[in-house]
């Protein structure tokens, strides 16, 4: 259900202005309900807080340190005693000094990784060219040098054959010399290994061909080109371990400030939370003004609170919301333990508005019924009991919840399980000669059908009734003539089939003509043509239902299909093999298919009667926690 | 042949609008990840919209279980 | 290099990538943002965009950035551009994933150019010029031609080691520069090179997203060649030479039309504001560039299960940065709200102002 919310305002005396805020903001309860003040603008320190807060997150995400889970509000409060009593001018002037040289230091030391990554690559590139003339290099010949090229093809065949004229010519021999490797595109690289002496011709006869100096010397200075290949090989080892170093380096800083930084950021950013509220305050020249909503409940506490620790200093008023405030209320929701995990099915949409209703308590009844009703097998149910139970005991909040719902399916499984007489399909039947109490749903489906249609009738009607009753509330009159039309006019339906089932006199039919014209009346003066088409699809819907029964009946064939497996092959280990497997998949796709059908049945089906979606979510005014920074 | 017929038509009935369900389906999941990966609180919008096609099976189903039992 | 990174064989996902986008285009900031932004200080701006999409960008900038507050502004807008169309990229998957990479290239034309024309190398400063970052070749290469290649020789080099499609066109145009030494040649070679291998690569989809790139290409030539038009008469040497692939403006047109209404008439070319009004070349080459702009940015709605959304999304979200830019400079420079507004490309804008 929504909680009832309490207005509750605070006045007090400029002085305490700062206190009362640092106290609301640890008690955690009250959703601010004012925005910008008087002033207007934000307050001189604010704009250096947000941009200090900022830095701080920046200096942690560069650090690659995320883990926020581990930052203890010990930690944050020391951070707080240290910083106590500095304005946020003095604050932001400290902690930026104090900052400085770590600052600089990561600033330089990631430039130096990220330079030397970007280096690494490059020389990995120019190796792998490098390597193509592996030999011009690694012959270690002192009367020959080597050089290479960058020229199209075209014009490395005719620089090739200008080249071995002109060393024939000196009497140098040839093999050997030349090595050309085309590119993707027009041009290649031409490797030659030229005699000493020649290198001036050489060059002339290539640069005459427009070939450009494949020259790698930017990687590797002031190394001789037969040297470079060595000298790129060793620069490569230098630099990975240079970065494995740094690697190190930054990962010992990470674990050493990511704890300190981060608690400074959680630090700054309550005081950042605090200094927006404070902008925002009601003020008149000596005194201030605060107020929020928060839940009855909580009132108690946080008056008795307040009182304690500000006395006279503070004056407190509360009072009931008025109708007039109602489009601006928080909507927080409360339900007893056993319905309060299906919670998580509202998480997908907006909640609900305050006036409005909360539909937890419809779907712990309706979702695990329908979900068993299609899963339908006591074996599969006891499986997914225990799984309910492990998931139950599981340290994370929604894996418990999701687990808590699980258990819900599994019990209406298996009593489900029983209405048809399956376990594992029709195994309890061949062991045990176990019938079912109601029908057997791959025989008998007309009942199933049925039932499965009556269903819907039943949940789209009471979506219906709640949508009629949260017009009413709302004094919304087109909301609940519509959905009260759409309710009559269903009805009307339900008492003709009765009628016509019953086959009961004639005249017993002007019952649901008088009702088909009443809905009518009442659809169109709500919905307009809008509202008959409305009316359709609320059929459209009811029909719906009826893949429970279709998806039960395939889950309970495909169990039978599985045990036959043993008909097939007997009691062997292939017979029993597949049938365990088959069995598996049949679980997974019961219970996933059960769970998603059943949810589809609500979002669609039963939500689309009432259900507006309009609030805005209670987020009282406290210490973020947790993964809420990385959100940042 | 009469039983083969029905049971060719039922299939019919059901699988038709099975492809044309799935066909939608994976158009409107396609988007509705991609949606949903960068506003979660779409997330029950998108159901809505996912499961809008699955009306055609389930008539198809409908259509295919009268044809059965009525005929066959 | 990103297109090295996937293959373009697979089946595209329009549809999950274009729903990412639409769900991303609704942070995109709408007029009254820039307008609001453009009448307020520099600093007001920083705390801005420390709440937007470029917060992670920023935050970077104030921890490791240091620099003045005007360049950790230029440089978290432009990075953050980079993120958003990048991530968008690597989302992408086959034909989606190729044209989504022809759009980025639109980055690796404007770093080229900026390289060839700061060629030879006295020309340039020593910092590296502010690089349209979400180009397809990485921003470390263009860094690594500004500091250390300054000839169109050792550009060419560099170019050849970078070994991929892009480099290699780049390469190309530097090879021309170092054996001409004619600028104009060499980023002729540049803008056609490029054009033409991403023309291939649209043809080979036959389909209503390679038409539509191809269109894209078309219209980009048509805004080249216009401003060869612009520029005729200046050489001596006859006729310019434009080029192919135009989609509203056929050669004979351009070099027959002797003025800019006969030119427009026929070329399906609509709603360029101040044409036929006797305005400054100028200022209709700026309308022109803005109809090119309009015309990406209304595909946005159109074909919401192909490229056109793709198309809208990046001419936004490069606007968006050109935008943001702007108004840091001009703020900066003490400028007045309503001269910076009129620099801006501003969303929903139907028509162009133009200074009268």
């Amino acid at each position: 259900m929504i909680q009832p919310m309490i207005r509750l305002a605070i006045w007090g005396v400029s002085a305490r202005q700062k206190d009362v805020i640092q106290e609301m903001h640890r008690l955690g309860v009250l959703h601010i309900g004012q925005g910008k003040g008087p002033r207007g603008e934000d307050p001189a320190g604010l704009a250096s807080l947000r941009l200090l807060r900022s830095k701080i997150l920046g200096l942690v995400e560069s650090l690659g340190w995320s883990d926020w889970a581990g930052i203890t509000g010990d930690s944050v409060e020391s951070v707080e005693k240290l910083m106590s009593g500095l304005s946020p001018e003095e604050l932001t002037h400290e902690i930026e000094k104090s900052l400085e040289e770590f600052a600089v230091r990561l600033a330089s030391l990631l430039k130096e990784k990220n330079d030397s990554e970007e280096l690494l690559a490059r020389l990995k590139k120019g190796k792998e060219t490098l390597d193509l003339f592996a030999s011009f290099f690694r012959h270690g010949r002192t009367r020959e040098s080597t050089a290479l090229w960058l020229v199209t093809e075209e014009n490395a065949n005719g620089a090739v054959a200008a080249l071995k004229t002109a060393y024939s010519a000196r009497g140098e021999g040839w093999e050997g010399r030349v090595h050309f490797v085309s590119g993707k595109d027009a041009f290649g690289v031409l490797g030659v290994r030229i005699p000493r002496g020649l290198e001036g011709e050489t060059g002339k006869i290539l640069t005459e061909r427009k070939a450009l100096p494949w020259d790698l010397s930017e990687l590797c200075p002031g190394v001789s080109a037969e040297c470079r290949l060595e000298a790129v090989e060793k620069r490569i080892e230098e630099l990975s371990s240079r970065l494995a170093v740094i690697a190190a380096d930054l990962k010992r800083t990470s674990s050493e400030w990511g704890p300190r930084l981060g608690a400074l950021f959680m630090f700054l950013d309550g005081k950042t939370e605090q200094a927006s509220v404070e902008a925002g305050l009601t003020l008149s020249p000596n005194s201030f003004g605060l107020f929020g909503w928060i839940p009855e409940d909580a009132l108690e506490a946080t008056v008795a609170a307040l009182k304690e620790k500000f006395g006279d200093d503070v004056l407190l008023q509360w009072r009931r919301p008025e109708e007039g405030e109602w489009g601006r209320i928080p909507t927080s929701l409360k339900n007893p333990s056993l319905s309060a995990p299906f919670e998580l099915f509202l998480k997908l949409l907006s909640p609900p508005s305050y006036t409005g209703v909360d539909p937890t308590g419809a779907i712990a009844l309706f979702f695990p019924f329908f979900s068993g009703c299609m899963v339908g097998d006591i074996g599969y149910g006891a499986v997914l009991f225990l799984i309910a139970l492990k998931l139950k005991r599981n340290a994370g909040e929604i894996v418990r919840k999701i687990g808590s719902i699980l258990l819900a399916v599994s019990l209406w499984s298996m009593a489900w399980g029983a209405a048809w007489g399956e376990f594992f399909g029709d195994t309890g039947h061949r062991l045990f000669h176990m019938e079912p109490l109601w029908v057997e749903r791959s025989e008998s489906v007309t009942p199933v059908m049925a039932f499965t249609v009556a269903l819907g009738a039943a949940h789209v009607m009471l979506g219906l009734l709640i949508g009629v009753w949260q017009g009413v509330r709302n004094r919304q009159r087109h909301q609940w003539m519509e959905k009260s039309g759409n309710f009559v006019i269903l009805f009307s339906f339900i008492i003709g089939l009765m009628v016509l089932k019953a086959e009961l006199h004639g005249a017993f039919f002007s019952i649901p003509i008088i009702l088909l014209i009443v809905g009518l009346v009442l659809l169109i003066g709500g919905g307009g043509i809008g509202g008959i088409i409305e009316a359709f699809g609320s059929f459209g819907n009811i029909i719906s239902y009826v893949r429970i029964a279709a998806i039960g009946l395939s889950s309970a064939i495909l169990a039978m299909v599985a045990s036959s497996f043993m008909d097939v092959f007997g009691l062997s280990v292939l017979g029993v093999t597949l049938a365990v497997m088959i069995h598996l998949l049949n679980f997974v796709l019961a219970i996933g298919g059960s769970g998603l059908h059943a949810a589809r049945l609500h979002y669609v089906e039963f939500f689309g009667k009432f259900y507006s979606g309009n609030g805005e979510e209670y987020k009282p005014f406290q210490r973020r926690s947790g993964s809420s920074w990385k959100k940042q | 042949m009469e039983k083969a017929i029905i049971a060719i038509a039922a299939a019919l009935a059901v699988g038709i609008p099975a492809i044309a369900t799935a066909y939608a389906q994976a158009k409107i999941g396609t988007a509705g990840a991609g949606t949903v990966a960068e506003k979660p609180e779409t997330g029950g919008t998108i159901i809505i919209l996912e499961a809008l096609p699955e009306t055609m099976v389930i008539l198809g189903f409908v259509v295919a279980i009268m044809l059965i039992l009525r005929f066959a | 290099m990103i297109l090295s990174q996937k293959s373009a064989d697979e089946s595209p996902n329009y549809e999950y990538v274009n729903a990412v986008v639409r769900a991303r285009a609704a942070r995109l900031l709408g007029r009254d943002v820039f307008l609001r932004l453009a009448s307020g200080a520099p600093e007001d701006l920083e705390l801005f965009l420390l709440e937007s999409q470029y917060g992670p960008r920023y935050r970077e900038q104030l921890a490791t950035g240091g620099g003045s507050l005007l360049g950790r502004i230029e440089n978290a807008l432009s990075a953050g551009t980079a993120d958003l169309l990048l991530d968008t990229a690597l989302l992408a998957r086959g034909e989606t994933f190729v044209f989504i990479c022809l759009i980025l290239s639109m980055g690796d034309l404007h770093n080229g150019r900026i390289l060839l024309r700061a060629s030879p190398g006295p020309l340039r400063q020593k910092n590296s010029p502010s690089w349209h970052r979400y180009a397809l070749a990485d921003t470390s290469f263009y860094d690594d031609l500004w500091r250390k290649h300054a000839t169109p020789a050792a550009g060419a080099i560099r170019c050849h080691q970078e070994d991929n499609d892009i480099a290699r066109i780049l390469g190309v145009a530097y090879m021309t520069l170092h054996e001409t030494g004619d600028l104009f040649r060499a980023e002729r070679s540049f803008y056609s090179g490029w054009a033409e291998w991403w023309r291939k690569q649209a043809a080979t989809r036959k389909n209503q997203n390679g038409r539509r790139m191809a269109e894209y290409l078309g219209r980009l030539t048509d805004l080249w060649n216009f401003s060869i038009w612009l520029r005729r008469g200046s050489k001596e040497e006859g006729e310019p030479e434009y080029f192919t692939g135009g989609w509203g403006f056929s050669k004979e047109i351009l070099q027959s039309s002797r003025d800019m209404e006969a030119l427009f008439a026929s070329s399906g070319w609509k709603d360029i504001p101040g044409l036929g009004e006797g305005r400054a070349e100028s200022e209709i080459f700026r309308s022109f560039q803005r109809s090119f702009y309009e015309w990406q940015r209304r595909l946005y709605r159109k074909n919401l299960l192909g490229i056109d959304v793709l198309l809208g999304y990046s001419a936004r979200a490069v606007q968006e940065w050109k935008n943001l830019s702007l108004i840091a400079v001009g703020a900066s420079l003490k400028m007045s709200p309503e001269e910076i507004a009129e620099h801006l490309f501003l969303p929903d804008e139907g028509t162009v102002k133009v200074r009268d």
